[in-house]
């Protein structure tokens, strides 16, 4: 596997190997430019979810049943108004989304992702994910981001700001689902 | 194993309200037609078998986009399929009898 370089996302946006919806373009949110050598800047959406205060619940990471499901009742929906900001407070957590639509098809050279803090912005205390910063192949849609404030000052986060870098890899063959029924009752990796 | 090119199919699924505003929250089901898992998955990867505003316990019958082969499984008429995102409690792969798939 490779990182491409910001001549090749580019090569692969024109190919439609990738998809990135709207396509970056130098603007507001993007300083000069959304590419880095390796990367591409994705925008902060204005929807965040805020987690509810005093919830007397618990998840049981064992079971995980209804996680799903009780995962939308214990945040709150909230918007960051057009041309106003957040603070997001020390040690607070919320998710947020990237603006961008991200797809990654399964094609011949197809590509695979992963989602990568900003370097100025960690220095501030944020961390934008957590876990699993992988964007398989056959991924399609915007970037869910688990961002919290790790410093000692609020951070001011506005909508359209630079949040995150995507880093685009290539993949070795093609991906396929796995054929479940060729691998029941295996006891050795011979069969 | 045997690589075969993937296809776009539509498989049933139930759909709930999600978290933001663009997804729903998927349900699918194993073979047997119990639940297999949950999963967040943008709007326009579901369709929704009557056009309906979510409320937070409502649940509607849809088709969430998969990618299959079209290959039964020998003798079990079943076919794989490979789910928009791995589900909450388990993989994002499966079986499924062939006519919870159509093509659109």
């Amino acid at each position: 596997m490779a990182v491409l370089s910001n001549t090749e996302i580019i090569r692969a946006l024109d190919e439609g190997r990738l998809v990135i919806e709207p396509r970056p373009e130098p603007g507001p949110g993007h300083d000069g430019t959304p590419f880095d050598s390796i990367s591409v800047d994705l925008r902060l959406a204005p929807e965040i979810y805020v987690p509810i205060d005093g919830m007397n619940i618990a998840f049981d990471a064992g079971k995980k049943i209804g996680v799903g499901k009780t995962l939308r009742t214990v945040y709150k929906t909230d918007t960051i108004p057009h041309g106003q900001t957040k603070a997001l407070e020390p040690c607070e957590f919320i998710l947020g989304r990237t603006m961008e639509t991200i797809k990654l098809p399964v094609v011949e050279n197809c590509l695979a992702a992963r989602i990568e803090g900003r370097s100025s912005l960690a220095r501030q205390g944020l961390i934008v994910h957590f876990t699993a910063p992988t964007i398989h192949t056959d991924f399609s849609g915007q970037i869910t981001l688990e961002m919290i404030n790790l410093g000692k000052i609020p951070i001011i986060l506005t909508p359209g700001m630079g949040i995150c870098q995507l880093i685009v890899e290539t993949v070795v063959g093609t991906p396929t689902q796995a054929r479940v029924s060729q691998f029941q009752n295996q006891r050795t990796p011979a069969g | 194993m045997q690589t075969l090119p993937t296809e776009t199919a539509w498989m049933k699924c139930k759909v709930l309200k999600g978290m933001f505003s663009t997804e729903y929250l998927v349900v699918v089901n194993d073979r047997n037609d119990n639940e297999y898992g949950e999963m967040f998955v943008d709007k326009f990867l579901v369709k929704l078998d009557q056009e309906k505003d979510l409320g937070m316990d409502d649940s509607v019958p849809g088709r969430v986009r998969v990618r299959t082969t079209w290959q039964k499984s020998e003798g079990s008429g079943l076919i794989s399929v490979m789910l928009p995102a791995s589900t909450i409690q388990n993989g994002r792969y499966l079986e499924v009898p062939e006519n919870w798939l159509t093509n659109s």
